[in-house]
């Protein structure tokens, strides 16, 4: 799962796998911007078949936050 | 195409970013705006969408005042030689519940005809249709509400992928690129069943299920012909079974006539097709292959890979909806300029004029019994996107293969260079612009450069292109300019043109690489072959 998380933000935010570290958030990620934030909810509901409530979506600034709320939801 | 280089604005009443995220230099204006920092981008857009309001009344207010502020905007845009595409409006509002209530979708129609007048009038604007991608994506829902209110945008963020790809192609058909020909199959492509083995009477066209399928494949291919896609049939089949049946069967709508050349025999498919690009001159990469046979198209993809050859659909069913696809990924231009619409009887004639050529024994004596008739065209805001879509598609006789755009065409007018186009007449008929020249100018040297001259391939071989050449030569001596150079650049299509200065005595310069540069001293006009009848469009 995490694994799986991880590479969707790759994907979207065009950066090294590598690169995705687990302190990874909005603040430390310049490419993690207010619209790619979108691109990555969406990619996030796309790949694991859910729907996220807005204030989830405006928690979910941090990868361990993610990975917080895409678990309990699955 | 690529747009990195293309400097793009944006104006927009939505949340519209991730749209256009692909692009390296795009700004965008404020929500509702109509300041575009104007003079200092290539592309405008005005991207405004939909209002999405809970009372139809305010919607259509809001409508009427989002033309009154492109007005504002255009006064702006106004002779900075930027493109400006407009978007149309289609009523995605989900709160119209009185349905005899039209409030909105008369304020769309009327917005959206304001938009295409504006187009008609306006060379630097095109419109696009936004429902042409809402058709595109019919199955999915445009508005995701959460992601509306949460971060005001109209266009759900799924379908920014599907977005992107129909937005580069439609700017692609802006900047008009695309194939030329379409080369068909017949059985089971044209028409059902094998005409070698069902015989005339017993292949499937016409009224019945699954004729009726063919019939109108063989429908719109025969509109998208008249658009001026070249037709031209490659089949596995006895000749003269298939001149029969265009000639007999009452059920046929595309007939010998409507095919600019064929090839229907028992060789390879690919050989054919080398061989009707011969036969048209044309390159191969301008070729669009549509087979059944999934053998005969992976033989053309693997020894032509030039040749665009798209998947064919397993139903016939879908052959009407397949072909739209065909349509718009490799034949879809923005604006058909009345060259693309007589091409086909263009090339037509040339079949004609191929004939007669064979009659006479020198090419000069064929030449002088042509009537050939030359009228140079100085560029003017009805050719400049003729001679823009020349640079585009001309790839044989193009000395120097330099692509422009109608803004970059109309900077070197605007430059004081000498820009023509020239149209070509004859006895068989009318061949419309068929050759563009950029002269660039240095007044105080007394030089000009030859920074573009070519030739559309349909009417080579009637050496038009020397002498409308000299023509321009003395025109330049007129004008004081007492030499003149040029370059060829070589490409892997343009050799017909490499003996072209040699013929015009031209001085070779020096050679590097792939570029010759050569030069002419004008010392006094040229004297001009008595053959054609040339003269400046103003001066008849």
């Amino acid at each position: 799962m995490k694994n799986k998380i991880k590479e969707v933000l790759s994907e979207v935010l065009e950066m090294d796998n590598s690169e995705i570290t687990d302190d990874l958030n909005q603040e430390n990620c310049l490419k993690w911007d207010s619209l790619q934030h979108l691109n990555i909810m969406v990619e996030l509901e796309e790949t694991f078949d859910l729907s996220f409530e807005p204030e989830e979506i405006a928690d979910m600034i941090t990868l361990e936050k993610i990975i917080e709320i895409v678990t309990s939801k699955k | 195409m690529n747009y990195q280089d293309k400097k793009i604005f944006v104006f927009r009443n939505y949340t519209v970013e991730s749209l256009f995220s692909k692009f390296s230099s795009i700004e965008y204006g404020g929500y509702d705006g109509f300041e575009g920092d104007f003079g200092r981008h290539d592309l405008y857009m005005w991207f405004y969408l939909c209002p999405i309001k809970t009372n139809p009344e305010s919607s259509a207010n809001e409508i009427n005042n989002i033309y009154n502020k492109l007005e504002l905007a255009l006064n702006g845009m106004r002779g900075n030689n930027a493109t400006f595409i407009l978007f149309t409006i289609e009523d995605w509002s989900p709160f119209s519940f009185q349905n005899s209530n039209f409030v909105v979708s008369d304020a769309i129609h009327k917005y959206n005809e304001k938009l295409r007048d504006l187009e008609q009038k306006n060379d630097f604007i095109k419109v696009i249709d936004i429902g042409n991608f809402s058709k595109e994506v019919r199955t999915k829902e445009i508005i995701d509400w959460k992601y509306f209110y949460i971060s005001q945008m109209v266009i759900n963020p799924r379908l920014v992928k599907p977005f992107q790809n129909w937005f580069l192609k439609k700017l692609d058909s802006i900047y008009s690129i695309r194939k030329k020909c379409l080369v068909l199959d017949l059985d089971n492509t044209l028409w059902g069943g094998i005409l070698g083995e069902d015989g005339p009477d017993g292949i499937k066209i016409g009224d019945a299920f699954p004729g009726s399928v063919y019939r109108d494949f063989q429908e719109l291919i025969s509109v998208a012909s008249k658009n001026g896609v070249l037709l031209a049939v490659c089949s596995k089949n006895n000749e003269a079974d298939v001149l029969e049946v265009w000639s007999q069967h009452p059920e046929m709508i595309l007939r010998e006539k409507d095919f600019v050349s064929y090839r229907i025999n028992w060789n390879d498919k690919a050989t054919n097709i080398v061989q009707i690009s011969k036969d048209l001159n044309i390159g191969i990469d301008s070729f669009v292959f549509i087979d059944d046979n999934p053998i005969e198209r992976e033989l053309v993809k693997s020894l032509l890979p030039e040749v665009s050859v798209p998947d064919f659909p397993d139903q016939a069913y879908m052959l009407p909806e397949f072909f739209k696809k065909v349509y718009s990924d490799y034949f879809q231009i923005y604006r058909l300029t009345n060259e693309d619409k007589n091409k086909s009887i263009q090339y037509h004639q040339e079949k004609i004029r191929k004939t007669e050529a064979s009659k006479f024994t020198s090419i000069e004596s064929y030449i002088k019994s042509l009537n050939i008739q030359l009228i140079i065209h100085a560029a003017n805001k009805y050719n400049i996107p003729r001679i823009a879509q020349m640079t585009q598609k001309t790839n044989q006789f193009n000395l120097t293969t330099k692509r422009y755009t109608e803004d970059d065409i109309r900077q070197f007018v605007n430059d004081g260079h000498f820009v023509n186009c020239i149209s070509v007449n004859d006895d068989f008929g009318e061949n419309g612009i068929t050759i563009s020249s950029i002269f660039v100018l240095n007044k105080e040297k007394k030089i000009a450069n030859v920074d573009s001259f070519l030739l559309s391939c349909r009417i080579l071989g009637r050496k038009v292109e020397l002498c409308s050449f000299k023509f321009l030569l003395n025109r330049l001596f007129e004008i004081g300019i007492r030499r003149v150079e040029g370059q060829y650049i070589k490409t892997r299509k343009n050799s017909v043109c490499s003996g072209f200065y040699e013929e015009l005595e031209f001085e070779l310069v020096s050679e590097k690489d792939a570029i010759k540069n050569y030069a002419l001293d004008l010392t006094k006009p040229i004297i001009l072959s008595g053959d054609y009848k040339i003269e400046f469009e103003n001066e008849k």
